[in-house]
């Protein structure tokens, strides 16, 4: 009896967390297609929301700025924040507990202190233009170190043995690397790639700090239209979007891994 | 009682290795002949695998020298040494198939894809473990690991072939 009322609590308190997950973004669909244009009285079923978001060029300019800002800090800032974590893992030296302890901190800082440590930085010590270079170098610098991090967590599980027998078969430093190291590492990566990606994509306040002119992202496109414009339920449609396609992503991931599964 | 022609494989002259707080090896001299089986035995942490770790040059000596085959190799590098380890975790490979790695030492020094073949499936076969060439280490028993690990480094035909606790997986069966 117990148990039965032990996994029944289980199963409502599990059922509560997904609501809380899914209910915003249920009432985001529903909303997407209703005709008010704000949103908070139910009118009547529209797709114009839709067709007004691919006839928008601001929008599409925006997405693909985002797209692009992500892409690239995804590269460097997973490769950058892999290698230090390596680092700090692998070799001794002094400091090495201060710098891994510290390796949280630029999560931590609330987000407006770090963007506005990054504007003075940007204009005032090193001249970097505002806009895509600040943009990226920004987005690079909050989101290396959950690479780090993650890279850290995954090191502690790696049989260092490893590497020796690579190098004691023939394999130098490099070649070791390529065949052996990354490919241990290759969950790591992966996952800190998935973490990096959207957490560019979505940043608005850093963003909004160092950004110049023309290189309005989709977060600070989005913020000036609930500010500015008539139909803030656009945002409902393009919100849906970005949330079916990762979704559709995971999905796809999912199922083809199944398949491989099966099929072996 | 050997002749002048007996060569001599490995030379350890008055090695010594420190660590923090112990002293690994102490001034270990020794010879070992070629084809001669050669055990280093001891309670457990007297420096058995240190020895080892610094013959095939994974660790440094703080003094004395180690010789292969003659010369004098303190400056080698592991990946160039004529030295191979078992490992005493065997340390196999845990992306790639059996077959991927006995193949690994062979491809790291060029030799041509069909010698290759030939040569990992004649020690599959010696190893009697040909069925298991596509498998991955993992899906093996701890003795198939073992003479897989065994295989990686004898397939090279290293001129020494340093084995590490040799007994840990025997026992078992
Ligand atoms: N990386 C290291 N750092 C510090 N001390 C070490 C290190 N490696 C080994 N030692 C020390 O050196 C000594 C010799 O170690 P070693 O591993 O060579 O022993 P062993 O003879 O192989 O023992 P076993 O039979 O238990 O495997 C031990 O006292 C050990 O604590
Ligand atoms: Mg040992």
């Amino acid at each position: 009896m117990k148990i039965l009322n032990a996994r029944r609590i289980n199963t409502i308190v599990s059922m509560i967390g997904y609501l809380f997950v899914w209910a915003p973004i249920v009432v985001l669909a529903i909303f997407s297609f209703n005709a008010s244009a704000y949103g908070v009285k139910w009118e009547s079923l529209t797709i114009k929301w839709y067709v007004d978001l691919f006839h928008t060029p601001e929008i599409m300019q925006a997405v693909l700025r985002s797209l692009l800002i992500a892409s690239i800090t995804t590269i460097f800032a997973t490769a950058i924040g892999t290698l230090a974590g390596y680092g700090l893992y692998k070799y001794k030296f002094a400091g090495r507990r201060f710098l891994r302890m510290s390796v949280l901190l630029p999560i931590t800082v609330p987000y407006v202190i770090m963007a506005g440590a990054l504007l003075v930085y940007f204009t005032r010590i090193v001249h970097i233009p505002l806009g895509y270079p600040a943009i990226i170098i920004a987005h690079i610098s909050f989101s290396a170190p959950l690479a780090v991090f993650v890279t850290l967590g995954r090191m502690q599980r790696i049989n260092w043995s490893l590497e020796e027998a690579s190098v004691d078969l023939g394999a130098n430093t490099l070649t070791t690397w390529r065949k052996v190291t990354i490919p241990l590492l290759l969950p790591a990566i992966f996952a800190s790639a998935v973490l990096i990606f959207p957490w560019s994509f979505n940043d608005f306040t850093v963003t909004y700090f160092v950004a110049g002119v023309g290189t309005t992202t989709l977060p600070l496109y989005l913020f000036s239209m609930l500010e500015y414009s008539l139909k803030p339920v656009l945002i409902n449609a393009i919100s849906l979007i970005f949330i079916i396609m990762p979704i559709l992503l995971i999905m796809l991931i999912y199922l083809s891994k199944a398949r491989t599964k099966h099929g072996s | 009682m050997q002749g002048e022609q007996d060569n001599i494989c490995i030379e350890l002259r008055n090695l010594v290795k420190m660590f923090p707080g112990v002293t690994a090896v102490n001034h270990v001299n020794l010879k070992v002949k070629d084809r001669e089986v050669f055990s280093l035995l001891g309670p457990s942490g007297c420096g058995k695998t240190t020895i080892l770790r610094i013959i095939a040059g994974l660790e440094t000596a703080d003094e004395g020298e180690v010789l292969i085959g003659g010369q004098v190799v303190n400056e080698v590098p592991p990946y160039r040494r004529d030295c191979n380890l078992v490992f005493q975790n065997l340390a196999l490979f845990p992306h790639m198939t059996i077959g991927q790695n006995i193949a690994y030492g062979l491809e790291r020094k060029r030799v041509a894809k069909n010698e290759i073949k030939k040569r990992v499936n004649e020690m599959l076969e010696f190893m009697s473990l040909e069925a298991m060439k596509d498998r991955y280490p993992v899906q093996l028993s701890g003795g198939q690991q073992q003479r897989i690990a065994l295989a990686r480094s004898l397939v090279l035909k290293p001129s020494c072939c340093c084995w590490m606790n040799p007994w840990r997986h025997w026992t078992e069966n």
